[in-house]
């Protein structure tokens, strides 16, 4: 309780004014016993201590309609993935939800009844009969008042239409599992789990403000030495609940000031300035292919192995085929990256020196709005050529160890992005230019190929 | 409960490439954001085989793994992000609802499923029919998926892209093991650019027993805090520049913190014993969201098909309802997948992998 007032008139402590004496005299009054017990067992009805709140997920129900779950961590099972069972052995972690007005007046009864005493807490000090326990929570009519605070307030056993509700398919032990059997499925419920997340708010709020992670940051600006480290989350969001009235989900939701801080999980994503645009070469074989991660390593590994002068078998084949895959994914990617990251018809710009099909390959939008450029990339040369260019490149960095013959750059234009089906982009363009008929022409090789590949 | 099954026996691959989602779901579980959990992607594979079976369509879903090629969250750039809302519509007394955060995400993203056609030798065995007959089945999977929710977003109509393969492919798994590596190399091929997710819960567990060596007390929520941000340590070189070094374990790159499945918070309810539930004959549980740790790779960076793919599991013992990964790290350490570092708020936050 003395924690509490504390915490409470810190912020005033150091200021005189009249704002600050009143916001002191209504802590005293707040955190005086007999209002503590007074406002909380009015408070009891209306509110529920939970660790896992129905209002987590929709403002709407209310605590006499839904379950809101008060699990004692210790007894969950102890799973090896992370959730509120971390919690276990740690004590008064518990929130109460309900009624807005006096969730505050229910947490402050809650941890009051939360107190140990003699290696027992009050709650149960009451539960057992205890005399002094009735005396010092003004009798036992009262003090079985405050316990009313603790009891479940859910009706029934219920959810609500508004909360997330989800099948699992969990299969059957007996039959076959089958994803047809609405038998075979449970009904999920997930709760918000309240305790889990002011546990998680403690440590990121700590690490965003606290004392520590100031001075540790001001270091850095400094490039000064520091004894501590610099903690830092990439992509952290935060997400309102309860919009301005964050009390009337919970108390501690309250004491987030709404803030539920979440963590990312997002994939990396090349942005268009991570790249940079190849004005001014011929080729991006040279200048940019070889600077991709792990390429300079794959060619290094492989002229090594070439060196070695091994037989010629199927594992040096298979060997050597895993080589050229992995340099022909590095080009893929980054002809999918340079595709995407960038506007279309950029090989326009007058800086681009690219030869022409490597302008073909790498900015094919531009056949959309450029008819000789459209043209030329429906005559479907292009894959073939940078086939050819890939060769010439590879066999250059092998010191022509490695002799690439025609049949390789063939297979290697096929693997040149371009899906050649009636539902890809080359064939979408045909029939956009036959629609404005442009003139045009263009292979097919589904029959090469073989229609689903 | 859904054991993995590893007989590649009659299985086959089905691909459907480059999916264009809109408002997806982008808050994964109550502590964290971006990408969709995979348990939104089991659900979608459960209800596809269903729409399956009711189109007679021979195929049945066994796992699901997803490249993700691009995404653009809906969210408002800061030192946090926030996420841009949009306005709800009043209720039906015409005040206003309740305003519940959501969080959005567009993506495009290839789903890739393991699939089972049945006896291998039995002529309705879609997987080894022609390849028109295998077209116009992954067509028609596809057709079913596009009117579907894919993690509570809507699926655009196809739209090809120079570059792009967007035809479904359906084949069958090859029978040896180096004829299925050509085959895995020939497929991932096609998932580039891309990311897919893969589980990483061992360095869940090792970076637990290195803080318990510190502090004992230390649990499995500390070192998924611990792997969820960049710990930056300064170091000062003989010419005394400081530099800052994170302690990310050396053999990950992509790192993320992500919501593995559910843990029970009850008993399990026969159907029909909680009030407004979706429906009166399932079996009901209350639960919670459970945390690991996923990594986001180049789809080149497997080997194994399995690598990529998750299934559900469901432990009746100790209530937990998981989506499990097949990956298993490759034996060599690689530093970091491709782009630099993950980007922070701290545009200065370069130290990460070199």
């Amino acid at each position: 309780m003395q924690q509490r007032f504390a915490h409470a008139t810190s912020r005033w402590i150091n200021r005189a004014d009249s704002v600050a004496r009143k916001a002191i005299a209504d802590a005293r009054e707040k955190y005086m016993l007999d209002s503590i017990l007074g406002k909380g067992i009015n408070a009891a009805p209306g509110v529920a201590v939970a660790t896992h709140l129905a209002k987590g997920t929709h403002p709407d129900p209310r605590v006499k309609d839904v379950v809101n779950p008060c699990v004692s961590f210790d007894a969950l099972s102890q799973h090896a993935e992370v959730g509120s069972h971390n919690l276990a052995g740690q004590a008064s972690r518990e929130d109460v939800t309900g009624n807005g007005a006096v969730n505050s007046a229910g947490y402050e009864l809650y941890l009051l009844l939360e107190c140990v005493f003699d290696g027992k807490k009050l709650s149960d000090w009451i539960s057992d009969k205890d005399e002094d326990a009735y005396l010092a929570f003004g009798g036992e009519d009262q003090a079985y008042s405050c316990l009313e605070l603790l009891s479940n307030k859910s009706r029934t056993v219920a959810t609500n239409e508004k909360l997330k509700q989800l099948y699992w398919f969990v299969g059957d032990e007996q039959s076959a599992s089958d994803a047809t059997v609405d038998a075979q499925y449970h009904l999920l419920a997930p709760l918000y789990a309240t305790s889990l997340a002011h546990a998680v708010y403690g440590v990121l709020q700590e690490d965003r403000f606290g004392e520590a992670n100031k001075a540790a940051r001001q270091a850095r600006r400094d490039g000064k030495l520091h004894d501590g480290p610099l903690r830092d989350y990439p992509q952290l969001a935060v997400q309102k609940m309860g919009g301005t009235k964050p009390q009337n989900i919970s108390q501690l939701n309250s004491e987030r000031g709404g803030n539920n801080y979440l963590l990312a999980s997002l994939p990396p994503q090349w942005k268009s300035r991570d790249i940079r645009q190849p004005w001014g070469v011929q080729s991006v074989f040279d200048r940019m292919l070889i600077r991709r991660e792990g390429v300079r390593a794959t060619l290094a590994d492989f002229l090594a192995f070439l060196k070695t002068d091994p037989p010629a078998n199927v594992e040096t084949r298979n060997r050597v085929d895993a080589y050229v895959s992995d340099l022909i994914d590095a080009l893929v990617t980054l002809g999918g990256e340079l595709q995407r990251a960038w506007p279309a018809h950029w090989t326009q710009d007058p800086r681009c020196e690219l030869v022409r099909e490597e302008q073909l390959w790498l900015d094919a939008r531009r056949a959309e709005v450029d008819e000789d450029f459209g043209a030329e990339w429906q005559r479907m040369d292009w894959p073939a050529q940078i086939g050819k260019r890939f060769g010439n490149w590879l066999n250059t960095q092998l010191e022509k160890q490695f002799a690439v013959g025609d049949a390789e750059q063939r297979e290697w234009a096929n693997e040149l992005l371009v899906d050649e089906s009636e539902d890809g982009w080359a064939q979408n363009l045909h029939k956009q230019r036959t629609a404005l008929n442009a003139p045009h022409y263009i292979p097919t090789r589904l029959g090469d190929q073989g229609a689903v590949a | 409960m859904n054991a993995p099954l590893h007989s590649l026996n009659g299985k086959g691959v089905l691909v459907l490439p480059h999916l264009r989602i809109q408002n997806a779901n982008a808050i994964s579980s109550p502590l964290t954001h971006g990408f969709p959990a995979m348990t939104a992607f089991l659900g979608l594979m459960w209800a596809l085989e269903r729409k399956l079976a009711a189109a007679e369509v021979p195929l049945w879903l066994e796992k699901v793994g997803v490249v993700c090629h691009w995404w653009e969250e809906q969210v408002h750039d800061g030192y946090v992000k926030t996420f841009r809302l949009t306005r709800n519509p009043v209720g039906k007394d015409g005040s206003t609802a309740a305003i519940v955060e959501e969080g959005r995400i567009h993506l495009d993203i290839t789903l890739v499923f393991q699939v089972d056609g049945g006896e291998p030798e039995a002529e309705g065995n879609v997987l080894f029919a022609s390849a028109e007959r295998r077209r116009d089945v992954a067509w028609q999977v596809r057709e079913l998926l596009g009117i579907m929710r894919v993690a509570g977003g809507s699926v655009l109509p196809p739209k090809p892209q120079p570059g792009q393969f967007i035809t479904p492919q359906l084949e069958a798994l090859d029978g040896s093991a180096e004829d299925r590596a050509k085959q895995l190399r020939r497929l991932r091929r096609r998932w580039l650019p891309g990311f897919t997710l893969v589980g990483r819960d061992e360095l869940l567990q090792r970076r637990l027993k290195q803080l318990q060596a510190h502090d004992e007390g230390a649990t499995a929520l500390d070192a998924w805090l611990d792997l969820s941000r960049f710990n930056l340590h300064s170091a000062q070189d003989q010419n005394g520049k400081v530099s800052w070094q994170n302690d990310r374990p050396a053999d990950a790159g992509w790192l993320v913190p992500m919501p593995v499945g559910y843990a029970a918070l009850s008993d399990l309810y026969a159907g029909g014993q909680v009030a407004n539930a979706r429906d009166e004959a399932t079996a009901f549980r209350f639960v919670e969201s459970v945390y690991s740790l996923g990594e986001w790779i180049g789809p080149h960076r497997i080997n194994r098909l399995d690598d990529l793919l998750w299934w559900g599991e469901h432990d009746a013992q100790t209530g937990l309802y998981r989506c499990r990964s097949g990956y298993t790290a490759a034996e060599t350490e690689h530093v970091g997948d491709a782009p630099e570092a993950r980007p922070s708020a701290d545009s200065a936050h370069t130290a990460v992998t070199s």
